[in-house]
């Protein structure tokens, strides 16, 4: 086969054929089977590729004599990918290099700054590092935007191209157009939209002098002051968005929780802003109440992680045997237990243990049997958001087993699946009949042989429009012996610290939506 | 048939379909033009098959059993999405899919080495690969993110994804020496 040829099939495979060459295509794979199987081939490796690439094995948390590591002590707390996982060893280990050694390279510096400053403020040495070395947030998201340094501290930013991933240090930011999310390491997510200028004063600090932006400051822990020209807006663990307008007019939209504005005029008393209220303030002190409009703030990425309940499986969880619904485990026979055949839990102080294939009146062996525990999750409130794409899912789970021995099962599977029924029509339809999922995720794990270490896998799915509900879904399979044995069929097989996200992708607002 | 016999039944057909589900996506993968049409045609293969399902008289032929319905729906896919410019024709397409059919234990022995062809292939490749799948982001925004262009982009990944071919090919064929 030529070079063009294969080229021919592989723009095929990618969608980028240009339509003049279809013809040409189709006459070569009419004439060769040689063709039609390499077309094949290259969809098999793309199809893996793929399948792989939302599906990770992430680590294995090893036991140690103390006790197992907490979750926290060995990921950073505000976890951004799995693949993040081995961050804070790093930068331990970046800490006592640079401590000990001559640095030289000032980008090194730079970073070491950023790891420095990130970190307890109490273990700050602030006399070390000058302004200008220490970064305040990174750039995780930009779309078409352009950022121009108007009081540069560091000539490094003194550009016009902005990407992804550069870190931002103390100074005035122009922004023409588009939209950039920043992370500060303080905490808080700021979505701004240009046309804006805003100052990076700390990472818990910022001044918008006109523009849009959204704040999501989280909890009260990572709480963010805001400047403008009528007065400061102090969060109260919330998200909220600002508009300066360019006579310094500022209008405050709470979404969530509750923001403080102290006047720039002293003699101004406070204000409390609630959640779904807003209010404009004039410089001259004159204020009026709005309402709420969400959708005229850009939206920076939210992840919620609270919408599968007793994940992590501790004592006292309810397990029921039969239907999962929402908020509440349901499937095979699996029981909660504490430290069991030796094996602790990965963190707390309970774990699931899978017991059975079966609900007890199964006569009939399955070839891929497996004791399955699943829970509804309700994304209803999110269904703006996902009829624009905008909505991923990830599932983490870990799991352990007794060593056992060559007969003893291996395989452990997470899955995510979507449906485009409310969850109690989707149970309804699945009992009379399944109602296949819009989409499903899935990933699985061939366990090894050491009880002394947990391991570790992901899954993610993007959810098509029109989905309200998913089922997310832990299982343990009898790959190696189907024991027929309804009541204990496995031999000591372990899941805990299930971890559900939800990622709500960033996005302008409708203003900036109306002038594309 | 009593509620405990559907259930079994379900239960049954769903693990099935779970174990080779990604041998069929993969053979829906060569006859349609994107991953979205995948995910498209292989839940209305899913509906079908439960439908069915009754008919399938021996469990290890349901791997061939669904690739038969799922050859038809991708025609029905194709027929409801006629204005697709990009077509090979009704035809080829279902040659193309006759010939994958006796290739189905094959791909996914294939597939079952993909992860360790690519576990070979240097780390910051590896990375590359998984990241170009792992997101619905144009190759072009990906290139202006990597600082590269398309083009240099496009030439890396059609290299890596041959290299992984070959990899699957040979492992495949080794363990059948074994």
């Amino acid at each position: 086969m030529t070079e063009s040829e294969m080229r021919l099939l592989e723009q095929y495979i990618d969608g980028m054929l240009p339509e003049g060459d279809i013809v040409r295509l189709r006459e070569f794979l009419k004439e060769s089977s040689e063709a039609r199987a390499m077309l094949r081939s290259l969809a098999t490796v793309d199809f893996g590729l793929q399948d792989i690439a939302s599906c990770n094995t992430v680590s294995d948390v090893t036991v140690s004599g103390e006790g197992i590591d907490s979750p926290n002590s060995v990921r950073p707390q505000r976890t951004r990918a799995a693949a993040d996982s081995s961050v804070a060893g790093w930068k331990r280990v970046a800490l006592v290099m640079t401590s000990i050694a001559s640095v030289t390279a000032v980008g090194l510096l730079g970073l070491l700054a950023v790891e420095w400053w990130s970190g307890d403020e109490s273990t700050r040495d602030r006399d070390s590092l000058t302004a200008s070395e220490v970064r305040l947030a990174e750039v995780r998201y930009s779309h078409g935007a352009t950022l121009r340094v108007q009081q540069p501290m560091n000539e490094e930013h003194d550009q016009n191209a902005i990407s992804t991933g550069m870190r931002l240090s103390r100074g005035t930011y122009s922004l023409g157009n588009g939209f950039v999310e920043l992370d500060f390491f303080g905490g808080a997510v700021l979505a701004v939209e240009g046309p804006a200028e805003i100052e990076l004063i700390s990472q818990r600090e910022a001044r918008l002098f006109y523009g849009r932006v959204t704040v999501e400051a989280g909890d009260a822990q990572t709480s963010f002051l805001l400047h403008t020209p009528v007065g400061e807006v102090l969060d109260i663990g919330t998200r909220y968005g600002v508009y300066v307008q360019q006579d310094g007019v500022t209008e405050t939209h709470v979404f969530e929780g509750l923001v403080d504005i102290q006047p720039t005029e002293a003699r101004e008393a406070a204000r409390r802003v609630t959640a779904e209220s807003a209010i404009k303030l004039t410089t001259s002190g004159i204020a009026e109440v709005l309402p709420v409009s969400e959708s005229a703030f850009p939206q920076p990425t939210r992840r919620i992680a609270n919408l599968l309940l007793n994940s992590d499986f501790e004592l006292g969880t309810e397990l029921q045997v039969g239907e999962a619904e929402v908020g509440r485990w349901g499937g095979d026979i699996c029981r909660v237990v504490g430290e069991h055949y030796g094996i602790r839990p990965f963190s707390g102080d309970g774990m699931l243990l899978f017991q059975s294939t079966g609900r007890g009146s199964d006569g009939r062996a399955s070839p891929t049997a497996a004791s399955q525990l699943s829970q509804w999750i309700d994304v209803t409130p999110f269904r703006s958001a996902i009829a624009e794409g905008r909505v991923r899912v990830k599932l983490r789970a870990r799991f352990n087993r007794v060593a056992g021995d060559e007969k003893t099962d291996s395989q452990f599977t997470i899955n995510l699946e979507s449906f485009g029924v409310a969850p109690d029509e989707a149970r309804r339809l699945l009992k009379s009949h399944p109602q296949m999922p819009r989409s499903r995720a899935s990933c699985s794990l061939l366990s090894d042989s050491k009880p002394e270490s947990w391991e570790d896998i992901e899954t993610s799915l993007t959810l098509p429009p029109g989905t309200q509900c998913l089922q997310a879904e832990v299982l343990a399979f009898e790959n190696v012996l189907n024991d027929q044995d309804d009541v204990s069929e496995f031999d000591g097989h372990f899941a805990d610290h299930l971890q559900f996200e939800l990622i709500v992708e960033p996005a302008g607002s409708e203003v900036s939506m109306n002038h594309q | 048939m009593t509620n405990d016999d559907e259930t079994t039944d379900r239960d049954l057909f769903v693990r099935l379909l779970m174990r080779h589900d990604r041998a069929i996506r993969s053979y829906l993968r060569a006859l349609l033009p994107t991953a979205n049409d995948v995910d498209e045609v292989m839940q209305e293969v899913s509906v079908v098959a439960w439908r069915k399902f009754g008919e399938l008289d021996e469990p290890d032929n349901f791997r061939q059993w669904v690739c038969v319905i799922a050859r038809y729906e991708v025609l029905m896919h194709r027929r409801k999405n006629a204005r697709d410019r990009i077509r090979l024709g009704e035809e080829l397409e279902l040659l193309i899919a006759d010939e994958g059919v006796q290739e189905l234990a094959m791909r996914e022995r294939q597939l079952e080495f993909l992860e360790r062809c690519l576990e070979q292939l240097p780390p910051d490749r590896k990375q590359l690969a998984l990241r170009v799948y792992a997101t619905e982001e144009p190759m072009k925004t990906i290139a202006e993110q990597l600082g590269r262009t398309p083009e240099a982009l496009y030439k890396l990944m059609s290299r890596l994804r041959r290299s992984l071919l070959e990899c699957v090919e040979r492992s495949v064929a080794e363990a059948g020496q074994s």
